[in-house]
């Protein structure tokens, strides 16, 4: 089954409700998925909550899931609309990061990494933790998942030159904001 | 482009992953509750017996004469003020979606919401019929998102000829993000599946996959960003000596 790609994983499960397929989709995707959230949200707890309801509304759309695109795709489609609604309702204003404390242990730094990575790290939180929604969100589909401007325009549903502006705002806020660690 | 920013970037990411063992819980947490995610989550249902289970029909039987007098009071009060698109009417104004359609159905599903606090998943109107889409289990936190209604329109003509008439039409009221499918008057097993999202620039945002045997098999898997009341075409087929095509078109209620 490892083998298999995700489009017959889905077959699989349609036809014959096997859930090994289901849990090999989980496991292959669930690390990206959760990848591309907590950029957006900067709080774990959110992270971890969003991703579990991603693969959920996966799950419960799976039946009009048809292949025109590829699961992946379709996949962060779902992951960017849920994160974005939920940002939606959390309000306009700027979210504080609420990153757990340095030395917690999921978030702690490895070995090797220096104070000094760790104080640009956190300023790294803290400046798009200044961002809006909006803004977070163009600069973690773009600098950080390597989308094209255009294919973050499409996955959020905006004008690609709604989408130009808004990584253009927050290129340069962060630039600001953290010009001493360039 | 700044490398440096992406770098930057790029790198915080890396070292904000989750670490193993968060990760392994996680994918726990979610394998479990995928097991059970296509119960807890009601997928479709064609009429409210259907749905909800047996122990709360009870409840429900109650009020299903108070769903009938409302939706009835609601259609007829709509039939005094709008002409309802009928079979064979022509592309054009008769088919739009006009915003006193709009208002219309958010009168209704506003009724039908109180109604149902909580549960109520769609509402489907084609025909001269009104189907609902009711959970049995309430779903698990608010649903914020606004209400969208969504029509589609079947139409067919000659070849090559003007006027485009309408067949079969269905209006569907759901709130954004709650994908659901819904069963089509036309013919047994038509169905449609629908997701709609209404986008902060006002656009609206749908995955719509209609499935329909009758009166022309038909079966499409588009996803559209709508200019609100604007129709878009979902597909074009032509079948014996007729000419038909699929229009959708939204409206945030």
């Amino acid at each position: 089954m490892d083998g298999r790609s995700d489009e017959n994983l889905v077959d699989g499960f349609r036809e014959s409700g096997d859930l090994r397929c289901l849990d090999e989709l989980v496991c292959r995707h669930v690390e990206r998925v959760r990848a591309m959230i907590y950029p957006m949200v900067l709080n774990n707890a959110d992270a971890d909550e969003l991703t579990q309801e991603v693969f959920l509304r996966a799950v419960t759309g799976l039946a009009g899931f048809r292949g025109k695109s590829r699961f992946s795709t379709w996949l962060h489609r779902i992951a960017i609309n849920t994160t974005l609604s939920f940002l939606r309702r959390k309000g306009r204003s700027p979210v504080e990061s609420r990153e757990n404390p340095p030395d917690s242990p999921d978030t702690a730094p490895g070995p090797g990494v220096s104070a000094e990575t760790r104080e640009m790290d956190a300023a790294a939180s803290r400046a798009l933790g200044s961002l809006s929604p909006a803004l977070r969100s163009a600069i973690a589909l773009t600098a950080i998942q390597g989308m094209s401007v255009k294919e973050a325009a499409a996955a959020t549903g905006c004008l690609a030159a709604t989408m130009y502006w808004r990584v253009h705002q927050a290129r340069k806020i962060l630039r600001n904001q953290l010009a001493e660690y360039f | 482009m700044n490398d440096r920013l992406d770098t930057l970037l790029t790198g915080w990411a890396k070292r904000s992953e989750a670490g193993p063992e968060r990760m392994s819980v996680l994918r726990s947490r979610i394998l479990e509750k995928v097991h059970v995610g296509g119960e807890s989550k009601a997928t479709i249902v064609p009429a409210v017996a259907a749905l909800i289970p047996f122990r709360a029909k009870l409840r429900y039987a109650a009020i299903g004469a108070a769903v009938t007098a409302a939706v009835a009071i609601i259609l007829s009060v709509r039939e005094d003020r709008f002409q309802h698109p009928a079979r064979g009417d022509e592309e054009g104004p008769r088919l739009a979606l006009s915003e006193s359609r709009a208002a219309t159905g958010r009168r209704l599903f506003q009724e039908l919401e109180r109604l149902f606090p909580d549960r109520l998943r769609w509402v489907a109107e084609s025909d001269g019929k009104v189907g609902l889409g009711v959970d049995g289990i309430p779903p698990g936190g608010a649903r914020e998102s606004p209400p969208v209604i969504l029509r589609l329109v079947l139409t067919s003509r000659e070849p090559g000829r003007a006027g485009w008439r309408a067949e079969w039409m269905t209006d569907v009221l759901v709130r954004g993000e709650d994908r659901i499918e819904v069963p089509l008057t036309p013919a047994p097993g038509s169905t449609l599946a629908l997701w709609v999202y209404p986008l902060p620039d006002g656009a609206i945002a749908a995955d719509t996959a209609l499935s329909l045997h009758s009166p022309v098999r038909i079966s499409t898997d588009v996803s559209t960003v709508m200019v609100q009341g604007t129709p878009v075409e979902l597909a074009f087929v032509r079948a014996g000596n007729r000419e038909y095509r699929v229009l959708q078109m939204a409206r945030a209620l």
